[in-house]
């Protein structure tokens, strides 16, 4: 509890006369035992914060940690403990929740990605660890498989582990593309649509050729049930971020599957030295991941939606009878696969193009941030981000923006 | 100020009647904040006092009420990253006596960015390719001194860079090339090599080849923060998790504008690049500009005194069992802080292994294994009431043992 929150329950108090005698020796005590008034620490930079309704963007600090976590990281940060220690035995927990047989806390999901093909690459073979990312005469393999439309960007990680990607679209032409160099089979869940070959089938190809596999789900919670859905299934890594919908730290993730494969991974990571070194992540982070997934999984995943839905329900009430602007509720289908709210208006009704429109609520006060960048006269609003109450000034603000670029008849 | 504290004061307070209004405040401050879970035994973690050091796997060092603070107040609202990065770099730089800085996930990440970054200037096609040299049209070779080359310059590997190791000045004007990326200088093995910093500047900038300096551990002083600026080094990477009480896991990479800027093309929020996977989010960015900013407002000699009269405090327990002598060592070239080393007559003192009954005692006390059998304590990560363990424990573990 602030000092500020304190006087403020203080003020609340009848001002009779017996009250004051106690109130007065608190206050004193208070202004004692309590620093001078605290730093605000955005102001100081002169950092603009915003009212996020847009959604979990690195670009926009990911989430805010709640306070189980942010407890979590306070607590941590009281004592020393190994770091190996911290990462094994919140692993093991991470695993159980998980149905997975092992599991690590790394920098993120790009650092997951990395460090898992690291650990299929080296085993637990030290010199090889040392070795990666220069795999020529190592022994080691060299090749990743992934499905062409699998190709969005991520799998980049896996190459700064040394290895080549090999593109495909077929069962055939995966059959073909594996030889003595394939390393591992890799899976974009985001982009399970677009792909030919789905998860049993991809999973059926690595059994038949006993290939690793590992499932990228980056941005894939809620549902709550995909934490361990693809472990159930029969990955052998699966990669998550843990600072998106799980509101953990910004700078985690999650690597997690087989034991032998994270055992490996771990040789990679900090506090070791090789490639993963860079990528530290601290028992504060570690702890406060744990926090968020403990968090999430316990949460009422129905009534966080029934939420979102009202909230939605609000903004669009307060915009769809002006002129020209139409509301819809958009739901991603797989990656940040909750509700928005999707704005569209007549550009002849209201003269604002998108990227304007984005502008003007992010110059405002206060500042909001929404997807400004999707589509002509179109904008959308994620609601998993918003603090409560939030979604008053979110509405207020387009109703305003849209009312004053509104066409006069 | 924490629920504890404020119930502490109040049960100060007389327990007049006519106070039983503010009482019921006292109930909704419990009703905001549940009892606290306690961490580190729900996960049956052993925690320990630190009387060996601010090392990495022991968890680097306990972050000062400022940095914990910082970190509180920065997981309140969203920001951009990108924001974060460019104004507190640009305090940061200004501590520093650097154009610009920017934290990282770590010294090594540092070193890492700042390496990917002299590589790639400001092509976003260079950043991609990156650690994949071959072909590229980027330089790819590093030099260094021989002495140099410790575990730390894997780092710069990391890159794609091949190492090219020196010892003499003529050496290194010999091994300048067009290929030449940069020449990197660890400080903490300067006495070690031949080439002292002044000297390597000078050739480099004769050859108009940028430098980087490792400083990862080494402060205190800490004008170490600013020397290596104003001596001339491009590129300064220093651990912010170690002395300077920050985040575990970050790290300060400071020097020249068009560096850094270079740097950060490699660095989160953007992707498809080598950095992605070094995350430091906005938390540990302020977390740590709180702890740089505190360590350079401490008095240095006043706490260097009282890290000498905690040594003193344990030397005088240690030595009062008999058989026992502890003192001093030098100062080491790495972690410079001061250390002392307790050893005993083995035909007085049976004892084999002092180290790991401190570890398994309650409470659990970390310290360094010392030559044939003896330890080395430090005093920089203790809290104040710990110095009393500490020596009581170690006294005890020794008395215990004498024959």
């Amino acid at each position: 509890m602030k000092r500020r929150e304190i006087l403020k329950s203080l003020t609340i108090l009848p001002l009779a006369g017996s009250v004051t005698a106690a109130a007065a020796p608190l206050e004193n005590m208070l202004s004692a035992a309590v620093p001078a008034a605290k730093r605000d620490l955005f102001a100081e930079l002169g950092i603009r914060t915003f009212v996020n309704a847009a959604g979990n963007y690195t670009v926009m600090s990911g989430s805010l940690m709640p306070p189980d976590v942010m407890d979590a990281i306070n607590a941590a940060s009281k004592k020393f403990a190994l770091v190996d220690d911290v990462q094994e035995k919140v692993g093991a927990k991470i695993a159980e929740i998980c149905h997975a047989e092992a599991a690590m806390v790394t920098a993120g999901c790009w650092s997951a990605l990395m460090l898992g093909m690291a650990g299929v690459l080296t085993g637990m073979d030290t010199k090889r660890v040392s070795q990666v990312p220069n795999l020529a005469g190592t022994g080691m393999k060299t090749e990743v498989i992934l499905q062409k439309s699998h190709s969005a960007g991520y799998d980049h990680a896996l190459t700064q582990a040394g290895v080549k990607l090999i593109k495909v679209e077929t069962r055939a032409e995966v059959e073909a593309a594996i030889n003595e160099n394939t390393a591992m089979l890799w899976f974009l869940n985001r982009e399970v649509h677009k792909g030919q070959i789905k998860h049993q089938e991809w999973l059926e190809l690595g059994k038949k050729y006993n290939l690793p596999t590992m499932i990228d789900i980056a941005a894939d919670v809620p549902p709550v049930e995909n934490l361990w859905k693809f472990n159930d299934m029969g990955f052998d890594l699966v990669v998550i971020s843990g600072g998106k919908a799980m509101r953990g730290p910004q700078s985690s993730g999650i690597l997690m599957g087989k034991k032998k494969y994270v055992a490996a991974a771990l040789l990679s990571n900090n506090p070791r030295g090789g490639i993963g070194r860079g990528q530290k992540v601290n028992k504060e982070e570690i702890l406060g991941m744990y926090a968020a997934l403990h968090r999430f999984v316990n949460l009422d995943h129905q009534k966080e939606w029934q939420m979102w839905e009202t909230k939605i329900a609000l903004i669009a009430n307060t915009i769809k009878s002006i002129e020209g602007v139409k509301t819809e509720t958009f739901i991603p289908p797989t990656d940040n696969n909750m509700p928005t709210l999707k704005v569209t208006w007549d550009p002849n009704k209201i003269k604002l193009t998108n990227t304007e429109m984005g502008e003007r609520l992010r110059q405002g006060n206060p500042s909001v941030e929404v997807i400004s960048w999707e589509a002509p006269n179109t904008l959308r609003c994620g609601m998993h981000v918003l603090e409560a109450g939030e979604e008053k000034i979110v509405a207020a603000r387009l109703k305003e923006e849209l009312l004053k670029a509104s066409v006069k008849s | 100020m924490k629920r504890r504290e404020i119930l502490k004061t109040l049960t100060m307070l007389p327990l007049a009647g006519a106070i039983g209004n503010s009482g019921s405040i006292v109930q909704s401050a419990q009703a905001a904040s549940p009892p606290k879970r306690d961490v580190f035994k729900e996960f049956g973690l052993r925690t320990f006092i630190n009387a060996s050091g601010y090392f990495t796997t022991l968890s680097g060092s306990l972050m000062h009420d400022e940095a914990v603070d910082a970190i509180r107040d920065a997981s309140k609202h969203f920001c951009r990253l990108e924001e974060v990065q460019d104004k507190v770099g640009a305090k940061i730089a200004s501590l520093l006596h650097a154009e610009s800085a920017m934290v990282t996930a770590g010294a090594f990440s540092a070193l890492m960015l700042g390496m990917a970054g002299v590589l790639c200037g400001n092509d976003i096609k260079k950043v991609s390719q990156i650690p994949f040299l071959e072909g590229t049209g980027m330089k790819s070779e590093v030099i260094l001194q021989k002495a140099h080359n410790d575990g730390y310059a894997h780092a710069l590997k990391n890159c794609g860079v091949k190492l090219i190791t020196v010892t003499t000045a003529k050496e290194l004007e010999n091994a300048i090339s067009e290929k030449t990326a940069m020449m990197y200088f660890i400080n903490y093995q300067a006495s070690l090599g031949e080439i002292q910093h002044a000297d390597w500047l000078k050739i480099a900038k004769k050859h108009n080849i940028p430098t980087m300096i490792d400083m990862a551990a080494d402060l205190p002083p800490k004008e170490n923060l600013w020397k290596f600026h104003d001596l001339g080094f491009d590129l300064v990477c220093v651990s912010g998790g170690k002395f300077m009480r920050g985040p575990q896991s970050t790290g300060i990479l400071s020097g020249r504008k068009e560096l850094i800027a270079a740097a950060r093309l490699n660095a989160p929020p953007r992707g498809n690049n080598i950095g992605r996977g070094m995350k430091v989010n906005k938390e540990e960015i302020f977390g740590l500009y709180f702890a740089l900013e505190r360590f350079i407002n401490t008095d240095q000699d006043q706490e260097w005194k009282m890290l000498e009269d905690r040594i003193t405090e344990i030397s005088n327990a240690a030595t009062s069992v008999k058989g026992v002598k502890a003192e001093m060592i030098p100062l080491p070239l790495i972690n410079r802080i001061p250390t002392l080393n307790i050893s005993w007559d083995k035909s007085l003192i049976k004892l084999d292994n002092l180290a790991a009954k401190l570890r398994e005692g309650n409470p659990s006390i970390e310290v360094m294994g010392g030559p044939g059998g003896s330890i080395n304590v430090t005093t920089h990560m203790l809290k104040a009431a710990e110095v009393k363990i500490v020596a009581g424990r170690i006294k005890d573990e020794l008395i215990k043992a004498l024959v």
